[in-house]
């Protein structure tokens, strides 16, 4: 059997140190290593500021929200048993966007905005099992739930949030419309409510830990599993419910940033195998390693202008989205 | 540890489809240690909804249903993967795994769940590819395998599952003639050493009457024949259940079974 190589842990961890040590250091000044010299006598007084103050908070709110979207693509991945499921193509993401964007269009504050982020993931995460579990009352053997037809479920669902969302900015007053942009591309500027994102991170993935074991054996196919012992329903609900909270709390952090939960879980199932209590813990680490790196380097590259994250990562996204369906036997 | 009674007993049996349709039945059925049962009907007749409904994936809504003594109903999901294990129609490619690990995942309950075992799971979980002669494809993933080899690693998997009742619905799927007999071979064995019993819904009329100790037989109208292989595969019999005249003849003290020639 093919384990995780030796190599696999030490490298993840190096991107995790690497991605917060850029994270502190770079700004629109440049990279300024000295920057995480800020305790030391004669450093720059703003130095301190800059670090504690800005750019940790925004690293860990970063991290969080990385963790989570391929924590709820991992999850999202081993129900479809396929890899080309992540919150973002599903609709999920969009779902809460044009939550929290009909939200500000009709005035509201920031946190039913927030609320209205979490309904918006919640009800598309229901529609698409709706529309995808055609004939799941007929029990584990029959009613297996058809993994295509919720992907393309999916990904319509996301195209049609995307066109009610593009409706509502183009009669949106243009006072609200950067702000209502940012849940449209995902942008983690201002973005330093770390704390909450952060639990859910740490509560999303002991109770995926959890699932784990039972989420191996799902891996060979609903009867198979439910004759290995696994109440196939309840783990598929709970399950499901557990990559729509992640993906919420991402939502409600910064935005609909796409395709993390894609390139994330994939790259590292190639690396470390399909043991999922493996893959979930490295998904995690690795996934917010990606967003810290991909929001530096956003906010770095054309400094002082940021550009949002969700645009940095779409951009490496799309290219491997297209190289899976490409070698998908199941759309063939 | 060996089972005082039989596996299967169930008294009234009607067969119903996953939509609710009454398929077959009544019947009395009980399903002995050391017995090999294949399922005979035509496509349609309700083979697939007899194994799943023994397997606890479809309610029994006719007749009481006993595994190994206990209904049906009251066991919990994990306590009935010790009791029998099933083999679905076509078995599908798991996501992402190689085929000792799909083997692995289905060791004894103790350490099923688990992908990286002890030595002796390792053991045995390549020792059940060796049996359907696909050890060589121990580290491939599963997904790249032919039809065949795929539903052998799906066979090596339900054998290293251990259970007393194998459940094969359609086990000779994709297999070629050779490993087709291998494996009626390996569950007549099977039976006949330990104290498992098999039920295996299966086309070939001939391979069963060679391999089968029991029968059950679904006629064209819903009757059903159920016992001992020679007296239910008889040729009138199987004729009607199957709607095509065959002719059993012997070849080298074998019961075949052939299609009857034009004239019949």
């Amino acid at each position: 059997m093919r384990r995780a190589p030796r190599i696999a842990w030490p490298l993840i961890a190096l991107v995790v140190v690497l991605g917060i040590a850029l994270a502190g250091a770079c700004g629109s000044g440049g990279c300024k290593p000295s920057m995480w010299w800020w305790w030391a006598d004669g450093a720059d007084p703003l130095a301190r500021e800059l670090v504690l103050g800005l750019r940790l908070p925004r690293a860990a709110a970063g991290f969080a929200v990385g963790g989570l979207l391929a924590l709820a693509g991992a999850l999202l991945q081993v129900l479809l048993r396929n890899p080309l499921a992540d919150p973002w193509v599903l609709g999920v993401s969009g779902g809460g966007a044009l939550g929290a964007v009909l939200a500000m269009w009709a005035g509201a504050g920031a946190t039913l905005v927030t609320g209205a982020a979490w309904v918006g993931a919640a009800v598309s995460t229901l529609l698409l099992f709706m529309l995808g579990a055609g004939g799941a009352s007929r029990g584990p053997a029959h009613g297996a739930i058809a993994p295509l037809r919720i992907l393309l479920a999916g990904v319509m669902l996301a195209s049609g949030w995307g066109a009610l969302l593009t409706l509502v900015l183009s009669v949106a007053p243009d006072a609200r419309l950067r702000g209502m942009l940012f849940w449209l591309i995902g942008d983690l500027a201002g973005a330093d409510a770390w704390l909450a994102p952060g639990l859910a991170l740490v509560a999303g993935l002991l109770a995926a830990m959890r699932l784990a074991p039972s989420l191996n054996l799902m891996l060979l196919g609903d009867a198979r599993a439910f004759s290995l012992g696994v109440d196939v329903t309840r783990l598929r609900l709970a399950t499901c419910l557990l990559a729509a909270l992640a993906a919420g709390f991402a939502v409600t952090t910064a935005g609909a940033v796409g395709f993390v939960g894609l390139i994330v879980p994939h790259t590292l199932r190639l690396a470390l195998g399909n043991d999922q209590r493996t893959l979930l813990p490295a998904c995690v680490l690795a996934g917010g390693a990606l967003v810290v790196l991909a929001d530096t380097l956003a906010r770095t590259v054309v400094a002082p202008t940021q550009l949002p994250v969700g645009a940095i990562v779409s951009l490496v996204g799309v290219p491997v989205f297209l190289a899976l369906l490409v070698r998908s036997r199941a759309l063939r | 540890m060996k089972p005082a009674g039989p596996l299967v007993e169930w008294r009234d049996a009607v067969v119903h489809s996953p939509d609710g349709r009454r398929l077959f039945g009544p019947f009395d059925w009980i399903v002995s240690p050391g017995e090999f049962w294949c399922v005979v009907g035509a496509n349609g007749a309700g083979k697939s909804s007899l194994v799943a409904t023994v397997a606890g994936l479809l309610a029994p809504r006719g007749g009481s249903l006993l595994l190994a003594g206990r209904p049906i109903g009251d066991y919990d999901i994990p306590s009935l993967a010790s009791v029998r294990g099933l083999l679905p129609q076509s078995f599908e490619a798991p996501f992402g795994l190689d085929a000792l690990q799909t083997v692995m995942l289905a060791r004894e309950p103790r350490a099923r769940r688990w992908l990286r075992d002890a030595p002796a799971d390792r053991a045995a979980a390549l020792a059940a590819l060796a049996r359907f002669d696909v050890a060589a494809m121990a580290g491939r993933d599963v997904a790249t395998l032919s039809g065949g080899e795929r539903q052998r690693v799906g066979l090596a998997s339900l054998l290293a599952q251990r259970p007393l009742l194998y459940l094969l619905d359609e086990p000779l799927t994709h297999l070629d003639l050779r490993h087709q007999v291998a494996t009626m071979r390996l569950f007549a064995e099977l039976v006949a050493t330990e104290a498992a019993a098999v039920v295996a819904a299966v086309h070939d009329v001939s391979l069963a009457a060679r391999h089968a100790t029991h029968a059950l037989l679904i006629g064209s109208r819903g009757e059903v024949w159920a016992g001992p292989a020679e007296a239910v595969l008889e040729p009138r019999a199987v004729s009607d259940a199957l709607g095509f005249p065959l002719r059993r003849v012997l070849v080298d003290g074998a019961p075949t079974f052939v299609p009857a020639g034009d004239a019949a």
